[in-house]
């Protein structure tokens, strides 16, 4: 015989239903962003890269070095255009 | 996705709700979609095998998708009992209770004690418990939004959402009308 724990318990609410499915969502697109960010930085010549820039001083660590190096990008083309 | 076309997952600890309800309705397929990995405690595990869930559990768990962790450490213990104090203390808990809380409050308890687990989710279906984690300031679902995100992936439709929580419904988990039609409604296509 199968049963249910606590037959009587109250359950979520429709409106707590809209909040799981937007925190499940966060939480996968997140995942995501991981998965993705790791497979660049785990890249060697992209590792090489990062490593030379921070050597340099130029950056202080490898956030500031994507972040500097995007904005030199989107910079570059913007100004081809 | 990832590269090879499996698409992403992540790691959660689920109390008994939200098991059961995918056991009722048929489609554990929903959670190996989203879940690399399913912690359930041993006090979870027993109580599932106390309500006739054994067989459909032991199954995840030989797939490895379902993981009864090792028992909780005195400290963890004393935590989820000083959590399942405060759901039998919520005004919305039917069981004042505390140690009928126990599964549950250890659930909570695993999530905020075992770090490297990188445990990103609680699923709970359980109004008080819910609250509780939430007071917590835990990130959780419920098995209906996880029916939700895979309506919006295109896994399940409009007819399908409301007829699996229906059966969920039927078989004794007390999902309200108004639930399960905006659910449909909302999340099916």
């Amino acid at each position: 015989m199968k049963t249910i724990p606590e037959p009587q318990a109250e359950l979520l609410s429709a409106q707590d239903m809209h909040g799981d499915v937007a925190s499940l969502t966060a939480a996968l697109e997140r995942r995501r962003a991981e998965r993705r960010a790791y497979g660049i930085l785990a890249r060697p010549d992209v590792r090489a890269m990062l490593d030379k820039l921070i050597a340099s001083g130029a950056c202080a660590n490898e956030e500031e070095a994507i972040e500097r190096a995007l904005k030199t990008l989107v910079t570059a083309i913007m100004s081809a255009a | 996705m990832t590269e090879t076309g499996e698409p992403d997952k992540i790691v959660v600890v689920s109390n008994t709700g939200p098991l059961i309800s995918a056991f009722q309705c048929g489609r554990t397929d929903l959670l190996r979609r989203y879940f690399s990995v399913i912690y359930i405690t041993p006090s979870e595990f027993a109580e599932l095998n106390q309500h006739g869930w054994a067989e459909d559990v032991q199954r995840l768990i030989s797939e490895g998708l379902v993981v009864v962790v090792e028992a909780l450490t005195a400290r963890e213990k004393e935590e989820a009992e000083q959590v399942a104090q405060r759901i039998a203390a919520d005004p919305s808990s039917s069981d004042p209770d505390w140690r009928s809380h126990i599964p549950e409050a250890e659930a909570i308890a695993l999530m905020q004690r075992r770090s490297s687990l990188m445990i990103e989710q609680i699923l709970l279906d359980e109004k008080s418990a819910r609250r509780v984690a939430q007071q917590m300031g835990l990130p959780l679902s419920g098995f209906p939004g996880l029916l939700g995100r895979a309506g919006l992936d295109g896994m399940v439709t409009q007819a399908e959402i409301r007829q699996l929580l229906k059966a969920c419904q039927h078989h004794g988990t007390r999902y309200s009308d108004a639930l399960i039609e905006t659910a449909a409604q909302t999340y099916g296509r």
